[in-house]
């Protein structure tokens, strides 16, 4: 039995050897440094307004401000916070409406404290020939921190005074469609 | 009746990768070879093995890349190699692992031309194709793919943890057939599988032109089928003993069962030709029990949160809109998990070989079995495959056997398959008084940098023989 014992010593000590020095060139500590980068485009708000909107039902005026908001969930998610390095908002409005118009984009908390403003000055188009105005907001840390606080989206416009003021019978609308692009570093 | 051999058999296999066991398959100096082909020429008149240590087998695969594609030290960044990967793989690409433990392996002759064996092992098989669409989108995101579809098809993998049950005859029906078969019942201690998925993600512009961009998801229809899974996520205990005690149970026939058969042959119609094949694995999983079924489906189209501005003008905008497109969404893209019993089938393999012996030795120290003196060499080709969820894998192998001084068997094989064009493996078998020893590896070609293969396979056993003869 003993020459059998001996080949079996060699065979497990040649083996241990063989999986022991068997990999080489190879760096496994790069694995720390794996960071997949992707970004997501989607879609945000929209909204198109034709020029009755902006009088009131009652008085028949024209309305000083119009305002409407929704929630935006995911901002706020645990996801978002720790995963995203940047965003970059864009605004397109196309402006139909012989009127200018002061846009306030609010992000704000559940408890409507301002956490990021964008605004955007719509000068007025004509209904043949709609003005196209295109904003994009960039918004890294430190805003971003911040930025993520919010929960909520206010889309407010203001229609400062004018000597041609809308009313029922004006033409035109003013259209916003509108997206994010999330940068994310997992 | 002399008996002439016990086995107790002491197979540790350190490491073996390769789904394949072109090395085994028809190596008829070691009793395993009849759970390659049950209608193996059996050359042994009792065999078993000792419980939990008799064989360990591991298995690692990946067609497309290998560790050393990512991992190489070559400067590049590795979330590039990483990119690049993901681009070079495509959907027909896989991960595999198989993985068995056999709990108990023995057998008798009880006659001239009848030999039984039986065992219980323990199998885990994992196959997962390479989810490309979803590697790309969850890697580079949306952003550069406005217009395109991402596929939930690309998705499919297969999953199982099982212990078998199991008995063969051996049976030499004539000088030239030997035939074999095996029953099988398998209790399955968990499964999870996920095949046949569609449906489509495409994020383009507005079709409407209300907004930039309009996500479609498209006629998503995607199932996992889960059994043996959910009560152990759903325990409460954390006590993973309890989870041990039930994974137990089912390892002893408590779990899901199913039945299969391997089926085989030797055909000699000469001495010099041998002609084998087998079926291993026909058969099916029937899973009734802590069961559950995820169903994925619908369609759904979104611009976004469209802001209408009520005509009740105040400064609180009260409509839901998140709310509302939520719940839209939820209506449409559904999500049920069902408790129908669902069937599994195994992955079934299939072997054959043809062999050539030649060169016999004149000289009278044959522990030959059956009254027979060995043929010293014989050359062949083996075919082997497996039917996969996608498509069954292949693989090709041509070899050499070779027996030296009696005490020493070899096998020289070279094997094409998904992996590699260049996989040469070798066997030795050692055969000295009671005791025997073997070694098996293939893909030496790569063990000079085992991060290089995408399979590697080393196998290493012993038996001990006693021989009435000696």
């Amino acid at each position: 039995m003993k020459k059998p014992k001996f080949l079996l010593l060699v065979t497990i000590i040649a083996s241990i050897l063989l999986c022991s020095s068997c990999v080489s060139d190879v760096d496994f500590d790069q694995a720390e440094n794996i960071l997949p980068t992707p970004v997501f485009e989607a879609s945000l708000i929209f909204s198109n307004l034709e020029g009755p909107s902006f009088v009131d039902d009652v008085t028949q005026d024209e309305v000083l401000i119009l305002t409407d908001t929704t929630r935006l969930e995911y901002i706020n998610s645990d996801f978002f916070v720790d995963q995203l390095a940047k965003t970059e908002l864009t605004f397109e409005f196309t402006n139909s409406i012989d009127r200018n118009f002061n846009i306030d984009l609010v992000f704000v908390t559940d408890a409507d404290e301002q956490r990021y403003l964008a605004q955007i000055d719509v000068p007025s188009g004509q209904y043949d020939a709609p003005i196209e105005v295109t904003s994009s907001f960039l918004i890294e840390e430190p805003e971003l921190s911040t930025f993520e606080e919010a929960t909520k989206l206010i889309y407010r416009i203001t229609l400062p005074a004018s000597t041609n003021p809308i009313d029922a019978t004006t033409l035109g609308s003013l259209k916003l469609e509108s997206k994010a692009t999330f940068y994310f570093e997992l | 009746m002399r008996l002439k051999i016990t086995y107790i058999a002491l197979l540790l296999s350190v490491l073996a990768i390769g789904q394949n066991k072109e090395l085994l398959y028809d190596f008829n100096d070691l009793p395993q070879t009849l759970n390659q082909n049950p209608g193996a020429l059996v050359s042994f008149d009792k065999h078993f093995g000792i419980p939990l240590l008799s064989q360990f087998h591991l298995n690692v695969g990946s067609s497309g890349i290998s560790a050393y594609d990512i991992f190489k030290d070559d400067g590049v960044n590795i979330n590039t190699k990483i990119r690049n990967a993901i681009f070079f793989l495509s959907k027909r690409d896989y991960f595999t692992l198989n993985q068995q433990l056999e709990v108990i392996n023995g057998g008798w002759r009880k006659n001239e031309t009848t030999y039984f064996s039986y065992g219980i092992y323990e199998e885990a098989d994992i196959i997962a194709y390479f989810p490309k669409d979803l590697a790309i989108l969850l890697w580079d995101g949306n952003a550069d793919y406005i217009g395109q579809s991402f596929s939930l098809g690309d998705v499919s993998f297969k999953g199982e943890v099982l212990s078998v049950f199991h008995f063969g005859i051996n049976k030499q029906v004539s000088k030239k057939l030997t035939i074999g078969a095996r029953a099988k019942l398998y209790s399955s201690i968990a499964n999870v599988n996920s095949t046949n998925n569609s449906g489509t993600f495409t994020t383009r512009p507005s079709t409407t032109g209300d907004n930039v961009y309009e996500h479609v998801f498209q006629f998503l229809d995607g199932k996992a089928q889960t059994s043996g899974i959910a009560s152990l996520l759903a325990d409460d205990n954390s006590d993973i003993k309890e989870d041990i005690k039930t994974l137990r149970k089912r390892v002893f026939l408590g779990g899901n069962l199913g039945l299969g058969v391997d089926v085989g042959f030797t055909y000699q119609p000469k001495e010099q030709h041998v002609i084998t094949g087998s079926l291993l694995d026909l058969g099916a999983v029937f899973h009734t029990k802590d069961v559950e079924t995820y169903h994925l489906n619908g369609s759904y189209t979104t611009e976004g949160v469209e802001l209408v501005f009520p005509p009740l003008i105040n400064a609180e905008g009260t409509t839901p809109y998140w709310q509302n497109l939520e719940d839209e969404f939820d209506e449409n893209i559904k999500i049920d998990t069902l408790k129908g019993n669902y069937v599994t089938w195994r992955s079934t393999k299939f072997n054959a070989s043809y062999r050539y012996n030649f060169g016999k030795e004149n000289g009278e120290d044959c522990d030959c079995y059956a009254g027979k003196k060995p043929y010293q060499n014989a050359v062949g080709l083996q075919l082997f495959s497996i039917f996969r969820p996608r498509q069954p894998q292949f693989a090709a192998t041509a070899f050499y056997y070779r027996r030296l001084f009696d005490f020493l068997r070899l096998k020289l094989t070279y094997t094409v398959d998904d992996f590699s064009y260049h996989n040469i493996g070798l066997g030795a078998s050692f055969h000295i008084g009671s005791f025997n020893m073997y070694f098996m590896g293939n893909n030496l070609s790569e063990l000079q940098n085992i991060s290089r293969a995408q399979s590697v396979s080393l196998q290493f056993g012993i038996n001990l023989i006693f021989d009435s003869d000696e």
